[in-house]
């Protein structure tokens, strides 16, 4: 959010918006292909010569509106998925709270488009490019919501299987097969804890996912997602592996493991 | 086990237990007088079996616990396929 807030005193001097009674003009210049629009000349009212009119640009208009309303509802479906999802590692109050912020302020951004004095379209393309580039709804909070809520899942299967592990390590006794097998589980959990962490730390390239912000460039964010769905792949594996292990010892110490 | 328990003179509370598997209780001491009622817990076959029957049934709990894994793998899974940043560059247009 604080991004934002020097995105926006940033691109306050170069912004023309007489009559704006909302925030200052978002950024522009944001590297993006702009749309291929006509830019007018400002038109001018008869008696006051300097100062341009107001222009509609109604279309625009409503398909900023659209983008803002697809996001709202797509950030609800990531706070229930969130909230949903359990919080082993303690990182989903953060991400409640990013989501809300990325509402209020597309909520915001909406009524200054729908209500904003636009002489021209390009402080127009300005603020509707920023439904885009100061959120990221799709590109970083979409993956970053999943990526969280797949850890939380990991995280609950590797307190499942601590617990499994402690428990059978107080009943291997001298039995030396359910021992190695119980050795070869730890390891597995071992593995898992490098890719993911053992909650309530959450460790490997996932680690770093809660705190990736909306940017213009994504280059980073994307390769912190990519590296932390990498990561996430191998937690599950090696904690899959680990169950496997935990069953084998049940089965050495006279149980009949269903699996 | 009916025949048994009517055959005790004040084995009411032991056949009330319900549990065929439980050892015999001796009878509550309702006597002060009768030294036999009293003292240590004769050693038979329940101490020798008990560890047995209570790692059988910690097994059975982890069981019970690993159960619930494949599930939250499963979760795991579909989160992160619904994490691929490529789709979601797609679905961000603008």
């Amino acid at each position: 959010m604080s991004r934002l807030i020097r995105l926006l005193s940033g691109a306050a001097a170069g912004a023309v918006l007489a009559g704006a009674t909302v925030t200052p003009a978002f950024a522009s210049g944001t590297g993006q292909t702009p749309r291929p629009t006509l830019v007018p000349r400002p038109a001018v009212t008869a008696g006051t010569a300097s100062a341009p009119a107001c222009r509609p640009f109604t279309a625009q208009r409503q398909r900023a509106h659209t983008d803002v309303a697809m996001r709202l509802t797509t950030l609800d479906q990531l706070t229930t998925t969130i909230i949903a999802a359990g919080d082993p590692y303690g990182v989903n109050g953060g991400q409640r709270a990013a989501l809300g912020d990325a509402r209020t302020g597309l909520v915001a951004l909406d009524e200054k488009i729908q209500t904003g004095c636009y002489t021209d379209r390009t402080a127009l393309d300005a603020d509707t490019r920023t439904i885009f580039t100061g959120y990221r709804v799709y590109w970083l909070r979409v993956p970053q919501t999943h990526i969280l809520e797949a850890a939380d899942r990991l995280g609950a299967a590797r307190q499942t299987l601590g617990a499994s592990a402690a428990k059978l390590a107080g009943l291997v006794g001298d039995n030396a097969k359910a021992k190695a097998d119980l050795a070869a589980m730890n390891d597995a959990l071992a593995n898992a804890d490098a890719h993911v962490g053992n909650p309530p730390a959450l460790g490997g390239s996932v680690g770093a996912v809660p705190a990736l912000a909306p940017a213009v460039d994504m280059t980073a964010d994307v390769a912190a997602l990519k590296a932390a769905r990498r990561d996430l792949e191998a937690a599950r594996k090696a904690l899959d592996t680990a169950r496997r292990d935990a069953l084998r010892v049940v089965a050495d110490l006279g149980a009949n493991p269903s699996a | 086990m009916l025949a048994v328990c009517g055959a005790l003179a004040v084995g009411v509370a032991a056949c009330g237990s319900g549990s065929s598997a439980s050892p015999p209780r001796r009878p509550p001491s309702t006597t002060a007088a009768g030294p036999t009622t009293t003292g240590p817990a004769p050693a038979g076959p329940a101490p020798a079996t008990a560890p047995a029957a209570a790692s059988h049934e910690e097994l059975a709990q982890v069981e019970q616990q690993l159960a619930g894994v494949p599930g939250l793998l499963s979760q795991a899974q579909q989160a992160n396929s619904a994490a691929d940043p490529d789709q979601a560059r797609a679905a961000e247009g603008g």
